[in-house]
């Protein structure tokens, strides 16, 4: 007897529906498994065998074989092992056939028949939705993540033995409820009013939050560079259901999601050896690389000259388009990646004060080429980081720092003005805007484009310069409130701007 | 173009004969002065050479071609000028151990004039602050506008911005090499190179294809400075090649000139020396044009230099102003100005846009010159 159960399969942070078919035939006993499985799924034989006797289930003693369809896509982890199970149960009758439509089953068995955890559980969940399934059946830990999608009914169970109860509808799991929101654990959240001083980087800082410009800082190691990069993330405004849901699913898949709705917004600093596929994901089985992980998120690069070129290079495209295409033999998988990129580096490679500085130019120029003219060219603010100021005396007034919550509020507030103004043309962020786009809300009064156009002409700014001026003018109006963009606007987003004789290749 | 080769036969096998030997001087000189050396008649030089060396060099001697030498000069499109012919510079004259033949890439009558008007040897570390560079740049600039040759070494720092600012503003530019006149050094200036040949001129006294040694490059700083009517120093640290360059000028007897930097900067200390010990200070353009012709003797770049091209400024763009002289960051300007960040960059956006100011490095500024 032939049964199908339907179970879905991680590719990528994506699911993708799996079907698992049994055949019994009389016969000399055996299990096969075929489908391009690995050796987890291969091993899912002696799994399912023990699981089925040890819960009082009937493991049939003929030639039994398993399908796990489409038979040309690869099949690897233990997820599988349950709708072997359950397909098993239905081709030796022990449940009906029909009551297996409507669900769809993941989950890894013990040899005792308990059922264990699998890795992207909300993936799998709104595999099951897009795939119209009604129900979806997972371990109990589970359960918390899959319930946060809706338009599917999640049942967890937590041993074999119950299936069949389920299935024949005398068994009832107790009612799911949607996993409950990490707190944001407060009371460790790194603040701005932690650092002292750094007027000028936090404002960078506030117009990069709120423009979803990236940034680079400049300084010496050790300035603080680090410490205002982590507290971008603070600034930035929570996220909205849609957004943590992503966020949720990308770590889920990831291993580094905690099992329920993830409300903060990621915040990742990959070390600077790490490896292009490592930075934007790939490898044999295609996984998330930091990108990903920092998806709605930051992205912190310190020693962005110490990184790699492949690495560098590798950013270029999910840095213009927002998500990273990677081939996997005929098919192409598609990974989000929407990250705020903040990068660090010294003024010249001695790392020196300026002062005692005598790198050549050569040095210099040696040194700009390692930072990748393409990828500076996307970055549209940067600012300096200098030493800490010195500690205040005991005894004056404490300096009197802003948390981040105030400049959040008004990251917040200038967010909103640009999701409306952009609404109609479906962009959010001043800092996505196209050339046409930002040309046009960026409107200057006539004193401003007299500015800009006669940019000296000494370093007469190139169109493409023109234009993250005009962005970064664009959010600095929004921040002040201000509808028109004014020449003042202009003047400080070409302070901003990172030489163009670096972006240029010399 | 083919080379115009003015050259009697003596001169042009003795040239070749240093050209051949320059690994060996290498051996002999060290890092001292090629004095002496280099005037030293021939028979002399074979024998300083000793050993194989001067076995290796007699037999060059009996079997060098001159005609082929001239062929090849003249297919390269190089010219050649020898000590004893009238176009060889006068001024070259004046050193005691003086090249043997001139070597040029270059148009030949622009030659004829860059050697003829008057000149003024720019020369400077190799790395330099941006103040320097500005400098250094416009000097090249308004000198070169005013008729002068600007004669430098192609070298990295100052050098370059002076032959950048020579080609900005005119045609007088000359690079002196320390190899064949058909070898850019150093490699990272060889865009700057070609421009200076078609421009100006680019002369040694190494026949083509000889590389740079150590000791050629003092070698050529005599010639810089014997070709210059004044040798300016922009910045210079102790010890620098250009302080080499303003030692030959006072040999010949030459003004040196030195521009004013930071007391607390080494890279300014044999540079702030040279003034210390009595060298002209250049301010810019003018003070140069005021030792070469007497002073208010020349219709001249205009005006005084740079200093007050800001001279009517709104208060807080003065201050921000101060502050991008002196050095200081956005930060520090704020905090010593009580501006707000906001407000400090404002006004470096706006004086950026009036030309007083410029980008230098990844995020910061330099004054510019007017």
């Amino acid at each position: 007897m032939l049964a199908s159960v339907a179970t879905f399969a991680i590719e990528g942070v994506e699911s993708i529906e799996v079907t698992v078919e049994v055949d019994i035939r009389r016969g000399l006993p055996a299990f096969t498994i075929v489908g391009l499985p690995d050796a987890a799924v291969r091993e899912a034989r002696e799994r399912v065998r023990s699981a089925l006797l040890n819960s009082g289930l009937d493991f049939p003693q003929k030639r039994l074989t398993a399908n796990l369809a489409p038979a040309d896509l690869r099949k690897s982890g233990p997820s599988f092992d349950l709708a072997l199970a359950v397909a098993l149960l239905g081709a030796s009758g022990q449940v009906a056939c029909d009551d297996l439509d409507s669900y769809a089953v993941c989950g890894e068995l013990s040899l005792g028949g308990g059922l264990r955890p699998v890795a992207g559980a909300i993936a799998l969940a709104l595999g099951a939705r897009e795939a119209g399934y009604r129900r979806l059946i997972v371990p109990m830990e589970n359960v918390a993540e899959a319930a946060l999608v809706d338009g599917v009914e999640v049942l967890g169970v937590p041993r074999l033995g119950l299936i069949a109860g389920l299935l024949r509808g005398t068994w009832r799991p107790d009612r799911t409820r949607p996993g409950e929101k990490r707190p944001p654990a407060a009371a460790h959240a790194p603040d701005m009013v932690d650092v002292r001083g750094q007027a000028d980087a936090k404002r960078a800082l506030e117009i990069a939050a709120a423009g979803g410009h990236h940034l680079l800082m400049v300084g010496q190691p050790g300035v603080g560079k680090t410490m205002l990069a982590r507290r971008l993330p603070g600034i930035l405004p929570p996220p909205r259901f849609e957004e943590a849901l992503e966020v949720t699913r990308i770590h889920s898949v990831a291993g580094t999601g905690g099992g329920g709705l993830v409300a903060e917004r990621p915040f990742r600093a990959p070390h600077h050896t790490i490896s292009a596929s490592g930075l934007v994901g790939g490898g044999p089985t295609p996984r998330a690389g930091e990108i990903t992980l920092a998806h709605r998120g930051v992205l912190f690069l310190d020693e962005l000259g110490e990184f790699s070129r492949g690495a560098l290079e590798a950013l270029r495209q999910p840095l213009e388009s927002g998500v990273v295409q990677v081939s996997r033999g005929q098919r192409s998988l598609t990974f989000p990646a929407a990250a705020m990129l903040v990068a660090a580096c010294n003024r010249c490679p001695c790392a020196r004060d300026p002062r005692a500085c005598d790198c050549t130019e050569i040095d210099r120029v040696r040194y700009a080429r390692r930072l990748s003219a393409p990828l500076l060219d996307r970055i549209d603010l940067v600012c300096e980081v200098g030493p800490a100021p010195p500690p205040r005396p005991v005894a004056s007034a404490p300096a009197v720092e802003e948390r981040s919550q105030a400049i959040a509020a008004r990251v917040a507030e200038a967010r909103e003005r640009q999701a409306r103004r952009l609404a109609a043309s479906g962009g959010s962020c001043n800092a996505a805007m196209s050339g046409p786009e930002a040309r046009r809300h960026a409107a200057l009064d006539r004193l401003g484009s007299i500015s800009l156009v006669s940019g000296h002409e000494r370093r007469p700014l190139t169109g493409r310069g023109q234009d993250a001026v005009l962005r970064v003018a664009r959010t600095v109006a929004d921040l002040d409130g201000r509808v028109g963009v004014e020449a003042g606007d202009v003047e400080q987003a070409l302070s901003f701007r990172i030489d163009p004789a670096w972006t240029v290749a010399a | 173009m083919t080379g115009d080769v003015d050259s009697c036969a003596a001169c042009l096998r003795r040239s070749h004969l240093i050209g051949r030997l320059a690994p060996r001087i290498a051996g002999l000189l060290g890092r001292r002065r090629p004095v002496g050396l280099l005037a030293l008649k021939e028979e002399e030089l074979v024998r300083a050479l000793g050993g194989r060396g001067a076995g290796a060099a007699r037999r060059f001697l009996a079997s060098f071609d001159d005609a082929g030498a001239r062929r090849a000069l003249r297919g390269a499109g190089v010219h050649a000028t020898c000590i004893h012919r009238g176009g060889y510079p006068p001024t070259l004259l004046e050193l005691h151990d003086p090249p043997a033949v001139l070597y040029a890439r270059s148009d030949a009558r622009r030659l004829a004039t860059l050697l003829r008007q008057p000149a003024a040897t720019i020369v400077g570390t190799r790395a330099p602050s941006a103040h320097g560079l500005e400098v250094a740049r416009g000097l090249g600039r308004d000198l070169a506008a005013a008729g002068v040759t600007v004669v430098s070494g192609l070298a990295l720092g100052i050098d370059a911005a002076a032959h950048r600012g020579a080609v900005d503003g005119g045609d007088g530019v000359l690079a002196v090499l320390a190899c064949g006149v058909d070898v850019p050094y150093p490699q990272a200036n060889r865009g700057l190179y070609e421009r200076i040949a078609q421009r100006g001129a680019v002369v040694s006294e190494l026949p083509p294809r000889v590389p740079p040694m150590r000791w050629s490059f003092p070698a050529r700083n005599r010639i810089m400075a014997a070709l210059g009517g004044i040798t300016v120093v922009v910045e210079a640290a102790e010890p620098s090649g250009s302080l080499i360059t303003a030692v030959h000028a006072e040999d010949l007897n030459r003004p040196v000139g030195a521009v004013p930097g930071q007391v607390t900067a080494a890279r300014a200390a044999g540079s702030n020396r040279l003034l210390r010990d009595g060298a002209v200070v250049i301010r810019g353009a003018v003070d140069v044009l005021d030792e070469l012709f007497g002073v208010g003797r020349h219709a001249g770049a205009g005006g005084a230099p740079a200093a007050d091209g800001a001279g009517s400024l709104d208060p807080r763009l003065r201050e921000v102003l101060d502050g991008v002289e002196g050095g200081a960051g956005v930060e520090a300007i704020a905090g010593a100005t009580g501006l707000a960040p906001a407000d400090v960059r404002a006004s470096l956006g706006r004086l950026e846009l009036m030309g007083l100011i410029a980008r230098a490095g990844l995020a910061s500024y330099t004054r510019t010159v007017a």
